[in-house]
This record gives C-alpha cells, structure tokens and sequence, in this order.
C-alpha cells in the first residue's frame, strides 16, 4: 500500500486535468475518490483490540487487495460502478469525473507493493503488482510494521516522487490557484463552507491534504529511522534497516495473492490510465447537462417553479 | 522474529487508533449528508427552522463568489446570477414566524391548544 503518496497524487492529478476539464473538476471529487479505497477496506486490515482480543481481518493482505475480500474496492470496476452512482444522484460531471480520476489514481498506484489490485476485475480475480516494494500489514505488527516497512523500501521514494511532483506543480498549492481553478470547479461546496470558515480557513483546508501527507511522511520515516529499536532475528536495531532494492525490505515476510507475471503489470497499467483519461475525455463533452451552469440553474427552476 | 517491536513510550495502540479516525469522521460526516436534508425538512416543518428562501443555495454561492473577486456569470451563468439579482433587489418582506419556545410550546399539551395555534398565525 501508498501512504503520503494517496494525499500527494490528488494534487498531482488537480495539477494535470486535461486541459478542457481545468478549473470544471471538483478538487472534493478527486479527494473522495483517492480516499475511498481505503476508507472502505482498511478499518478490517490492522482491526483494533479490545480486552485483550484482536477483531481485524485474519489475512489482512486478502481482506484488503483480494477476492474473496474488499479487494474489490481496489478495482477500476468497482471505480466505475461508484461513478455512474453518482451520476444517477447527483448528475454532476465536476463530481463524476473527478472521483474516478481521484479513485484511478489509488487503485493505480497501489499496484507498486507486493499485493498489488485487481486491475482486470471482474474479468480476473488475478492482482497485478510490480513488486515494487513489500506489502506489509500484518495482524500482529499492525500500523507501526506497515509504516517501518513502507519507509524503509522504495514506498519511501514513492512518496517523495509525489511530493517533488507536487512541489514541480507547486502553483496548485498557491492561493490563486485555489481562487481561480479549484472553487469555480465547486462552487457550492465551497460556499457552504464558507459559513464557517473565512477565506484563509478554507485556504487552509484545501492545503490541510498536502501538509497532512508532508506530516505523516516525515513523522512516520523519523519513527521508523530514529526512534524505534526493533529485534529482528534477535538482533536489536537502532531504527528499522534501509533496503532500497526492489521488493524491500528483507526483513519483512513476503506475502503474495495469485498474480500475473510482473513484466506485464507496467504497461497494462499505463494503459488502463490512459483508458480512464480517454473515457472522461470522451464523456466530458456528453455530460454537458451535469455541468456547474446547467446544475445551478436547474436548482433555480425547480425551487422557483 | 521481533520486528514490530515498538518504543517503551509510543505503545502501538496509539497508532492503531489514530488510524481509525479517518474512518470514523468519514462514517459520520457520510450519514450527516445523507441525513441532513431530511432532518432540516422535519425541523422545518416542526417549525423549529424557519423555512429556507428557495434561492438560498443560490445568493450564498454568488455572495461567496463575488468576495472572492470572482465572475459569478463565468461559473454559474447569467440566467442564475440575474435570477439571484433580483430577489437581492426585492427581499421578501418578513412575516411573522414562531419562535423556537412557541414552537415548542405548540407541541407540548400544556394549555387550550386551539387558542394556541391561531394566537401564534
């Protein structure tokens, strides 16, 4: 799995909407779409206790990216399925499009650790994964053998590669930015939190994303590297080791679902983004009645008529 | 194997709890949109909340829009925006409305209800 790299990309992805699709895309969307993978799947992964007995997913790593399990809500189909919902609710493209960019680019990224997503589903139950570092949540190591893992492989540069692409997009996270492309996508919602909080406070809420992810990324890295002193094989350490090689780190037991041949996963992958920026291309245009003019002024016809 | 072995002072429910409060504020802010319309509905008609202007949505949206400098003709149309123009110009006149305690009062089987409820129209 992705740590600071889920918060990062919704930047990422808000920073490099197709250029017809600029400042019409719900900064909201993206967000809900990226979050919803895990918000669905990962609450069973690490379980919590109570009274001493653990209640959590037995096989965490099949409960989350499996099936049988939530792995389905790491699928583009499940993606899809979402989308034409709130299509049939809300009949808002800003909300549409936005949530399957946001969701794609989750379901996408967690392809890197060594569990991988169901890319194909329904048509395979096979998880695609590049085994670009090792999926580590386990029932007894929890949240803190995750994060050492995480930030002792190459999910660590990951989520540097992300931050250095929103810091190369870093207009994004400017006020004028905000001003211009993200609340004209979302006007509504932005107005309604404008209730109760002034224009710096719903600057800050809009930023809070990133500075989260920079936060989460430094903590959990300075945890792992300074603070804790794990055994491993009865040696004490002071911090987590580094391995930077692919499917890192050692000290970590791998665990892995059927799969398809690794060599493959890049470009199917690269594929199916481009699949999914292709169909909202194509959408786009067909979606006009969910636009933000069309919907403010339905809202007034219907509560003046 | 021991490798999950945390700090003396950072025990790992800390972290494991922590990771939940995603799920929880999601779960919660989730069932407050899905029941909010409703329960401002009943409210309404309870007639706890007076009765929202049907272009509320709208004036706070072009209210918020012009604050921040911004063309409320560009993002949400002339037709809506002169829509919302118009009931500025001519706000509706204020009528009389219950109070919070004479609508609860109204419910409440305290005293002649009959001269309760036209006292208060």
């Amino acid at each position: 799995m992705s740590w600071a790299a889920h918060q990062f990309e919704i930047y990422a992805v808000e920073a490099h909407l197709p250029k017809k699709m600029v400042g019409q895309i719900s900064w909201f969307a993206i967000f809900f779409g990226d979050f919803t993978p895990d918000f669905l799947a990962k609450f069973w992964v690490y379980g919590f206790n109570l009274n001493g007995h653990h209640y959590g997913a037995t096989k965490p790593y099949q409960w989350h990216r499996g099936w049988p399990g939530m792995g389905i809500s790491h699928t583009l189909f499940f993606g899809a399925l979402v989308c034409l919902g709130i299509w049939a609710w809300k009949h808002n493209r800003a909300w549409t499009i936005g949530f399957l960019l946001g969701f794609a680019a989750h379901v996408l990224t967690d392809v890197n650790d060594s569990i991988g997503t169901m890319l194909l589903f329904p048509f395979s139950t096979l998880n695609w994964s590049l085994h670009t570092w090792a999926y580590a949540a386990t029932v007894k190591g929890g949240k803190y053998l995750d994060a050492a893992a995480y930030y002792s492989s190459l999910g660590f540069v990951m989520d540097l590669f992300w931050f250095f692409v929103v810091l190369g997009s870093w207009r994004v996270l400017t006020r004028e930015f905000w001003r211009t492309r993200v609340v004209p996508a979302d006007p509504h919602v932005w107005s309604w939190l404008g209730r109760w909080l002034d224009e710096r406070g719903l600057l800050a809420l809009y930023r809070g994303v990133f500075f989260y992810g920079v936060c989460r990324m430094i903590a959990w890295t300075t945890w792992a590297h300074v603070v804790a002193r794990p055994v491993i094989n009865g040696v004490e350490h002071h911090g987590y080791p580094w391995d930077l090689s692919w499917t890192g780190p050692w000290w970590v037991q791998h665990v892995t679902l059927p799969q398809v041949t690794p060599w493959i996963v890049l470009p199917v992958a690269l594929l199916l983004l481009g699949a999914v920026y292709f169909v909202a291309n194509t959408l786009w245009e067909r979606m006009e009645s969910g636009s933000i003019k069309a919907i403010a002024w339905r809202n007034v016809r219907r509560k003046t008529t | 194997m021991n490798c999950y072995a945390a700090t003396g002072s950072l025990l790992p429910v800390c972290a494991q709890c922590v990771s939940k409060a995603d799920v929880v504020v999601g779960s919660i802010g989730l069932a407050a949109f899905l029941f909010k319309g409703p329960c401002e509905d009943a409210l309404v008609a309870m007639g706890l909340l007076p009765e929202p202007h049907p272009l509320a949505v709208g004036i706070r949206t072009v209210n918020f829009l012009r604050d921040l400098d911004l063309d409320p003709v560009q993002i949400l149309g002339d037709d809506v925006v002169e829509a919302v123009d118009t009931v500025l110009a001519f706000p509706r006149q204020v009528v009389f409305r219950r109070t919070f305690r004479q609508a609860i009062a109204l419910m409440l089987p305290l005293s002649i209800r009959s001269q309760r409820v036209f006292a208060t129209k």
